[in-house]
């Protein structure tokens, strides 16, 4: 039977703002929303810029403006050296500090709706960096628990540039992606790009522009294309989770890490472990 | 006298990890790739017996703290089921100016912050359990 996808049985306890959203986000299973304090989205991309234009080591006169860089980033960076371009900005930005909690901070009214407001962080950031017509870093149509990851866990998907069409990310919303799972054993030998063909109709290609993020279930079918707009695409993405709810491949502690823990929890773990 | 501390002692187990077996070999080759991407000296392993709940060799190692750098668990999965029993290693551990790591998870405690983000692990993994099989199941 399919989910029910009302957010409240019981009327009252959300308000109308956040009921609207939770609808929409069990019906469709995702949601585009808004950045909050978007200078701390601006500082980070001032630092990933900072950070690539060292790894390039370019200097002075030789620097490009900022959104240019971020836009041609293939003028700058050569197809092949894309990966130990791509690894070294991972490198910097896992060392970050500030980078997860300002993450969280944007898109916390969102995930609070969405997920809770006891939530488990993924300790690392991935980076996404397409450059146009690169075929070398796609990711083919997929649900993430296929291959193990927690159907709790939902991504925040954060573009340092405008994304759109075939820059972004497309997704099979949640009633075509649940009939697929329900019908998988039509789908068990073909391949991806065969299921892809197969569901080409239903996909939604999500514009997602810079100061605004996507939060999407990561159980539900997505991928992306070869980018064939003109301009690079580059995005963020992390996994967020109810901290009690179960974990997948990606265990508490070693992929993610507490949050946010409410001093109610805090004082239940210590009367549980004054227990005898 | 000051001994000169040298080196990160293994210590894996020889039964299940958090319901799993985990090959010996597959623990001390995490171990010795940790090590050698954080530069740290790898002593060769000590392993616990495979007796539920035995902490015998863990709690051997207490008298070869004040000559090692620390310990070097595989997971944090290793550690003592009781706030009690983890107290004592951490009190061991500090009192010989030693640090504890944790090679899959890549986690390190060297001082009380470390020690409440390890608790509030352990609290939160016990409440949460294994996941479905499968999106509909």
């Amino acid at each position: 039977m399919p989910p029910k996808t009302k957010a409240v049985p019981v009327p009252g306890f959300f308000d109308a703002e956040e009921s609207i959203f939770i609808d929409s986000f069990l019906e469709h299973g995702y949601a585009i929303v808004p950045l909050a304090g978007r200078e701390a989205l601006d500082a980070a991309r001032k630092r990933m810029y900072a950070r690539a234009l060292e790894l390039l080591g370019r200097k002075g006169s030789k620097c490009p403006a900022l959104e240019t860089f971020f836009d041609h980033t293939e003028r700058f960076v050569p197809v092949e050296k894309l990966n130990a371009f791509r690894l070294g900005m991972i490198e910097h930005l896992n060392g970050d500090a500030l980078l997860r909690p300002a993450m969280y901070r944007m898109a916390r009214r969102h995930i609070e709706w969405a997920v809770g407001n006891e939530v488990a962080m993924q300790r690392t950031i991935n980076l996404s960096i397409q450059l146009p017509k690169d075929a070398s870093s796609l990711l083919p149509l997929h649900s993430d628990v296929w291959s193990g990851n927690s159907p709790y866990e939902l991504v925040l998907w954060l573009p340092l540039v405008d994304c759109f069409k075939t820059k972004s990310m497309y997704i099979l919303p949640r009633p075509d992606s649940e009939k697929i799972f329900r019908e998988f054993s039509a789908y068990k030998n073909f391949d991806a790009e065969k299921l892809f063909q197969a569901v080409k109709p239903k996909l939604v290609w999500l514009d997602v522009p810079y100061g605004r993020a996507l939060l999407f279930s990561h159980s539900l079918l997505h991928g992306n294309r070869v980018n064939d707009e003109s301009t690079t695409r580059w995005t963020f993405n992390v996994r967020l989770k109810g901290l009690f709810t179960p974990y997948g491949v990606k265990e508490l502690g070693e992929s993610f890490l507490p949050a946010t823990i409410r001093p109610a929890t805090r004082i239940g773990f210590g009367a549980v472990s004054l227990e005898k | 006298m000051k001994i000169q501390k040298k080196g990160w002692r293994g210590y894996v187990f020889s039964r299940a990890i958090n319901g799993q077996m985990i090959p010996q070999r597959v623990q001390n080759l995490v171990l010795r790739a940790y090590a050698e991407q954080k530069e740290l000296q790898y002593l060769l392993s000590a392993t616990e017996y495979h007796m539920p709940d035995s902490f015998m060799i863990l709690n051997s190692l207490s008298a070869a703290l004040p000559g090692l750098e620390g310990l070097l668990f595989y997971s944090i999965n290793m550690l003592p089921g009781t706030t009690e029993g983890r107290r004592r290693l951490y009190d061991a551990l500090f009192s010989a100016g030693c640090g504890l790591r944790f090679a899959l998870e890549e986690l390190a405690v060297s001082n009380e912050n470390d020690v409440a983000l390890i608790e509030d692990l352990m609290a939160c993994r016990r409440l949460s359990a294994r996941p479905p099989v499968g999106i509909l199941s």
